[in-house]
């Protein structure tokens, strides 16, 4: 039997607290669509993706309307382009404008998989698809590109990290004229994972079915609010208690609209990712929640240690919630699209350095982060081996998502607009690491890899 | 909508005479049935909850929250159907 206190609290969480599904995601294999001839294999993306994909942004419309809660994003992620290209050879730019027109024609905000996965080595497609990268980019709007170049039981294929770095420069010095978007859309992986529903580093992995449908949630500001009602003095322990019902509450929002989207389109339901994905909207930071926690300002010294709090009660509440938990998980900190962050970044409080040992305990890693224009694609790809030598070591996904404003100075704004929101430019460290950075070669495997 | 479906619709504002009513008339329209009905005035805020039968409705939730809207300007209104509430409120 429902109560009027819990109707009230659902319907404030939505209304005045940002509560939101973030995205539904369809995963499509293309697989099948593998061709010796490149044409006729990216004749067989689009008809595949736009035959699959067809009803997705219609039903996730329809449960919004049910359900009165925002679903923000309807997206696709595909195979990781690369192995198609590996089958095809040709010029992969010619996938990513494919990948383009179906997700235009299909009416999604995003199309996730032109990706490659290099954490050991290359194979086949692999290096092109990397070299496509920043012209793919370029020349189509929604599609996002991801890499992984390393893992906890590979190591860290520093020649791609190398080449990563590059991409990353070239990427951000083909879309200056357009604030530089190329790198909003690009992002280079440790331990990536098969389902992740969020963009930009959506693919699906070969270890899943044909097609099926995962979703995503958000709601920073619930979890703020709840704690902004809390006494100043109630310990931890409590806290953490708090966001973990919090969590269990917005994870079975998810679960609820993840699972009847997959039966309403016919498709097997995935996951649902727990992050808490926060938005350059007042009121939907995930730096706010650590600033209700107790610190005068984000990057102030005690903000790893609550973000670990909040990233590990997020999960213990969602993990309940959830009969199929996957994907990324935890807090997400992005600095441009969230509002404390992009404030603390300003201030001067949160540098990339307290970033990175933040991305040790949370969720992903170096998450939209814009750095000074003239920055050198070796600091870049210094930047991407030492998020990649975090993840590696402590068994979790890190990531690199940074935007080389070209033009810009330490201190300067970029503004994205939109969800990909606003920042100041970071300042990064200039002294060279180019000599480590060209050796090249392989970051072996860490002990922890031996498990069996 | 399938049989013993359920929606809750929820109305908050400032007091004024007439709310309930105005809800009521709109779901009748659309062939609603109201099952039960909560409400408190506190300091001058009104808050209503009213859950409905939705199964013989004949428009879907979103032109009900619409119509209702229209009914009670000024009000903030909400129509949204019961299982997002039993999702997130049992385990």
């Amino acid at each position: 039997m429902l109560n009027i206190q819990d109707i009230i609290e659902t319907v404030q969480m939505i209304q005045e607290e940002n509560l939101d599904i973030r995205t539904i995601t369809m995963g499509i294999s293309l697989i099948d669509c593998a061709d010796s001839d490149v044409d006729q294999s990216c004749r067989k993306v689009y008809d595949k993706i736009t035959r699959r994909a067809e009803h997705l942004v219609a039903t996730g419309e329809t449960l919004e309307k049910k359900y009165g809660i925002p679903i923000v994003n309807k997206r696709i992620s595909v195979t990781p382009i690369s192995i198609l290209a590996g089958v095809s050879g040709g010029d992969p730019v010619k996938y990513a404008k494919a990948l383009d027109r179906a997700a235009a024609a299909t009416g999604v905000n995003f199309i996730g998989g032109f990706s490659a996965l290099v954490h050991r080595g290359f194979s086949a497609g692999d290096r092109e698809l990397i070299e496509a990268i920043p012209e793919a980019l370029a020349e189509t709007e929604i599609v996002c590109s991801s890499v992984n170049v390393g893992s906890t039981k590979t190591g860290i294929n520093m020649d791609a990290v190398r080449l990563m770095g590059e991409k990353v420069r070239k990427a951000a010095e083909l879309t200056q004229d357009r604030q530089c978007i190329g790198d909003a859309k690009l992002v280079v992986f440790c331990n990536a994972v098969e389902d992740n529903p969020f963009m930009a580093g959506a693919f699906h992995g070969i270890g899943n079915a044909d097609c099926c449908l995962s979703a995503g949630v958000s709601g920073p500001g619930v979890v703020r609010a709840v704690l902004a009602d809390m006494p100043d003095d109630a310990p931890l322990d409590q806290v953490a208690e708090e966001i973990k019902k919090t969590a269990f509450k917005i994870t079975r929002v998810g679960q609820l609209v993840g699972r009847e989207a997959a039966d309403l389109l016919g498709v097997p339901f995935g996951i649902v990712d727990l992050s808490l994905a926060p938005t350059p909207a007042i009121g939907d930071s995930v730096a706010h929640i650590l600033e209700e926690i107790g610190l005068e300002k984000t990057g102030a010294h005690g903000t790893t240690c609550a973000l670990a709090m909040l990233n590990d009660a997020v999960k213990k509440g969602g993990l309940m919630a959830s009969s199929s938990v996957g994907g990324l998980s935890g807090a997400f900190i992005p600095v441009t699209e969230d509002e404390g962050m992009i404030s603390a970044a300003r201030a001067g409080t949160l540098s990339i350095e307290k970033l990175e040992a933040m991305t040790a305990v949370c969720s992903v890693g170096l998450d939209m982060i814009v750095i000074p224009g003239d920055t050198t694609a070796e600091v870049i790809s210094a930047i991407i081996a030492d998020e990649a030598a975090i993840g590696m070591i402590n068994s979790k996904t890190t990531a690199v998502r940074v935007i080389p404003a070209i033009g810009l100075k330490e201190g300067e704004e970029l503004d994205f607009g939109g969800l990909l929101g606003s920042g100041p430019v970071m300042k990064v460290r200039p002294q060279s690491p180019a000599k480590m950075i060209h050796r090249g070669g392989r970051i072996p495997a860490p002990i922890q890899s031996l498990k069996n | 909508m399938k049989k013993n479906e359920k929606a809750v619709i929820t109305i908050i504002g400032q007091d004024h005479p007439g709310i309930l009513a105005g809800a009521a008339t709109q779901v009748a329209e659309v062939n609603g049935n109201v099952l039960s009905v909560s409400q408190a005035v506190m300091e001058g805020i009104f808050t209503m909850t009213m859950i409905i039968d939705i199964a013989g409705m004949t428009v879907p939730l979103d032109s009900l929250e619409e119509k209702v809207a229209a009914a009670v300007p000024d009000m903030k209104v909400k129509v949204m159907h019961e299982n997002i509430f039993n999702a997130m409120h049992t385990i």
